[in-house]
């Protein structure tokens, strides 16, 4: 597909611009209508990259409860409008603080969505475009790491609880105090393990000379091509006019 | 009754090849079964599909006459010990002894049995020395022995061991050669996944080797530890 190739061959300095627009708008947008457009821009460049809609429901709902939970925090604790919900005069659920749960939604939605285009780009290449926006090389590394351990560390989460489980503990039916207390062990050894792998990684990384010159050449170059510029002209020009459109109709 | 029953199991990992296609086996009560094969047969894959950590793609494996997705993590615990290839992955305590004791302790166990049965545990594993200790910090070949000692002090009526004598000395292998012996000798089964093929022939009376997702042999071996 033509457009795939189009995201694909996007220089990742294009991508880590078309995400910052797009997260900086879903932050200073509040309006539940142009959050809603905006996320439906980033679902369409999520389209154009090749992700399908069950590859981008599945990774939502990974996220579903950290959802709801937003979603009845906020209609609770910030209420305005018309009372849908009221308990011995209190009023639990409004209008207004349901609207602006659902604004949190959605806009963690678009930061998500548009995260995911970053993931087009292989984590090298990555590196290489903050290293190109000026941002110091150990600190780009440290992205890269992160992006590499993230997974690891959700793994260690799942083995910790499945051990436990395996020792014939009923997570789900033990009492609550016991249940906080089976959760401490399994952040024990995620704490521990990403310490180690931190302190293993820097003397594998020293032992291979990391920062031993103060300048390094890098075995791939990345070069802006005419539709990386045009790409990003238009995603700070499509930022700005929205912005201000934003404002203006206030 | 068999203790496991696999029918037609496949299985593949997300993205791959299939790796298993349609596996059929019987394990009894009480057997005591070597698991062997080349790196990457499907050994530790096998292991974690019978006690539930992977979910089969298609066919059933039923536990006890039971199909095995009817059980949660925590039912087959109760039932099956299981030992990590790496130990470092079912270590979680902040102590020795607590590690040995957390089973126990939260299948509400009398603490007096708990107790002794955690001495028991240090004494035969030769961990006494760093009871207090915080696991993380111990050597491998002491992580090992603390990890089949949390998995064998719940008395499971059956034990699947992943690579259990990796790390581990002649000696040590040789009291654990002994241990399998008694495990045996109270009517509990276990499967060793073993590329260590003296050592795991020694210590079961039958041999699985996998092959290609398949069963290539399923001899009688001698079990003579």
């Amino acid at each position: 597909m033509a457009t795939i190739k189009f995201v694909e061959k996007l220089d990742p300095r294009t991508k880590i611009v078309l995400v910052v627009v797009i997260s900086t708008l879903s932050i200073i947008i509040t309006d539940v209508l142009w959050l809603a457009g905006l996320l439906l821009l980033s679902l369409l460049l999520l389209f154009m990259a090749g992700f399908s809609p069950a590859s981008i429901f599945s990774r939502f709902r990974r996220f579903l409860y950290l959802f709801l939970v937003l979603l009845i925090v906020q209609s609770i604790f910030a209420p305005s409008g018309e009372p849908i919900i009221t308990i011995g005069g209190i009023q639990l659920v409004t209008m207004g603080g349901l609207l602006k749960g659902v604004a949190v939604v959605v806009r963690m939605l678009i930061i998500i969505s548009s995260a995911l285009l970053l993931l087009t780009a292989k984590p090298m290449e990555l590196v290489l475009g903050l290293i190109r926006l000026k941002i110091p090389y150990e600190i780009a590394f440290m992205v890269l790491l992160a992006i590499r351990f993230l997974p690891v560390l959700v793994e260690e989460v799942q083995d910790a609880l499945t051990a436990i489980q395996l020792r014939g503990v009923k997570i789900k039916e033990i009492p609550l105090g016991q249940k906080i207390k089976v959760y401490t062990y399994i952040f024990m050894p995620v704490v521990v393990s990403a310490l180690m792998k931190a302190k293993k990684t820097a003397i594998s990384m020293e032992a291979r000379a990391f920062r031993a010159y103060p300048h390094r050449t890098y075995l791939e170059e990345l070069n802006l091509k005419s539709f990386d510029y045009a790409t990003i002209a238009a995603a700070l020009l499509f930022g700005a006019g929205l912005g201000a459109a934003y404002f203006m109709g206030r | 009754m068999d203790f496991w029953e696999v029918r037609d199991l496949c299985f593949s990992y997300p993205r791959r090849e299939p790796l298993f296609q349609g596996l059929s086996f019987r394990i009894g009560r009480g057997d005591t079964v070597a698991l062997t094969g080349a790196n990457g047969s499907g050994k530790t894959t096998l292991g974690k599909l019978l006690v539930g950590i992977l979910k089969p793609l298609s066919g059933q494996i039923l536990l006890e006459g039971k199909d095995l997705q009817e059980y949660s993590l925590a039912d087959i615990g109760a039932r099956v010990g299981y030992l990590f290839q790496n130990p470092e992955k079912q270590i979680f305590s902040p102590s020795v002894k607590e590690e040995i004791a957390f089973g126990l302790n939260f299948r509400g166990f009398d603490p007096a049995l708990v107790e002794r049965r955690v001495e028991e545990m240090l004494d035969y594993f030769e961990l006494k020395h760093c009871a207090h200790q915080f696991p993380f910090n111990l050597s491998q070949g002491e992580k090992q022995r603390l990890a089949i000692a949390a998995v064998l002090a719940l008395e499971p009526s059956f034990v699947v061991f992943d690579e259990p004598t990796t790390g581990l000395d002649q000696r040590r292998k040789e009291r654990f050669a002994a241990l399998l012996q008694k495990i045996k000798a109270r009517g509990a089964g276990y499967i060793l996944i073993s590329h260590d093929r003296e050592f795991s022939s020694a210590c079961c009376e039958r041999r699985l080797h996998l092959k290609e997702g398949k069963i290539y042999g399923d001899d009688k071996v001698c079990g003579k530890a």
